[in-house]
């Protein structure tokens, strides 16, 4: 049997310590990333924002790469359906896919995502999810069945983020061969 | 890493428009379907620009056995130095063994390794197995990256963290 010492009245923290049924229920669904945050189409003239952002990401300069990769986004794609969102009227965020056609003017059924960026100072708002969100929307109209891309598998961040946002192993593996001078 | 090609009698040759049906016809025996949209860019994209791209095949007899595409990318890792991504490789189903996949592999490799490239990347599906085991004798080794893919229908968790 408890003694009366032993016994201990829960603390209370704070004022909710009831339940107000009376207050208006919190929203179980809300808009979609991609409605909060509005998303348009990358054009050419974004390879400056682009490249600034991944500075600040990866704190290197890969001009040519993005230069290269955004000529392959842009026209190389048979469909363009890389996006950027934009704050204060500059790039803070962007995605880059392809897609191509396949036999008879058929969509490929499978779309590749090559790059993913969101400006550091902009993160946790809900960029990346947004454009991911959207780029989904525009594959589904194309009628593109599956979305791939390919990351190092110690970028965690990336990682969680793609895990989250559905992705999954592919039966694809990746290989390197290095090539010495 | 051996020259692959000196094991063999082939030679390669770099492709030229002409040659464009014959490599879209041996990659759709192997894949199934035509990625004739992707090597016609493929072409264009090389000839427009020269240095970004190896696009080289082997013929016999003026037929075409075998071919490989590859992509050069540079500054991806923030250096001088280049990387290249083996994007398409397919042998003649009747020339198959014959040696013409590493006489194609070798000269790839040769041809980057002047160009100053450090790294050759490519993808195969696990269950490929002899393309699996075409790399693996090549030279290959299974890089620190992976593959991640998702059904593009699948509605996407807009309620959990956001980055």
């Amino acid at each position: 049997m408890t003694g009366p010492s032993q016994i201990t009245i829960p603390e209370q923290v704070g004022a909710a310590a009831e339940v107000n049924y009376g207050a208006p229920p919190p929203p179980d669904f809300g808009p979609l990333a991609r409605d909060r945050i509005p998303v348009r189409a990358m054009t050419e003239g974004d390879l400056h924002a682009l490249i600034a952002i991944d500075r600040r990401i990866t704190g290197r300069d890969r001009a040519a790469y993005f230069r290269q990769k955004l000529d392959e986004a842009l026209h190389e794609s048979d469909v363009r359906v890389s996006l950027v969102v934009e704050r204060n009227g500059a790039p803070v965020g962007f995605i880059m896919a392809r897609v191509d056609f396949g036999e008879f003017g058929r969509m490929e059924p499978t779309a590749v995502m090559d790059t993913l960026g969101v400006d550091p100072d902009y993160g946790g708002q809900g960029i990346g999810r947004a454009l991911l969100s959207q780029l989904l929307v525009n594959l589904q109209t194309l009628r593109v069945e599956r979305i791939r891309t390919e990351i190092d598998w110690r970028d965690r961040e990336l990682l969680g983020f793609l895990d989250h946002c559905g992705f999954a192993p592919s039966p694809q593996l990746c290989f390197e061969h290095a090539i010495a001078d | 890493m051996n020259d692959l090609a000196t094991k063999t009698e082939h030679d390669t040759r770099a492709l030229t428009a002409d040659d464009i049906e014959r490599v879209i016809t041996i990659d759709r025996a192997h894949s199934g379907h035509s990625r004739r949209s992707f090597f016609e860019k493929r072409f264009a994209a090389a000839a427009a620009h020269p240095d970004d791209f190896i696009l080289i095949g082997v013929a016999r007899g003026g037929s075409l056995r075998g071919f490989a595409s590859a992509r050069i990318l540079r500054g991806e890792f923030g250096r001088a130095q280049a990387v290249a991504v083996l994007d398409g490789l397919g042998v003649a189903v009747e020339c198959q063994e014959q040696g013409v996949g590493h006489a194609l592999m070798g000269e790839v490799l040769r041809r980057l390794r002047r160009m100053g490239v450090h790294s050759l990347q490519s993808q195969s599906g696990w269950k490929n197995h002899d393309l699996v085991r075409f790399f693996a004798s090549s030279g290959f080794e299974l890089a620190p990256r992976l593959a991640l893919e998702r059904a593009v229908a699948e509605p996407l968790d807009e309620v959990s963290e956001e980055v």
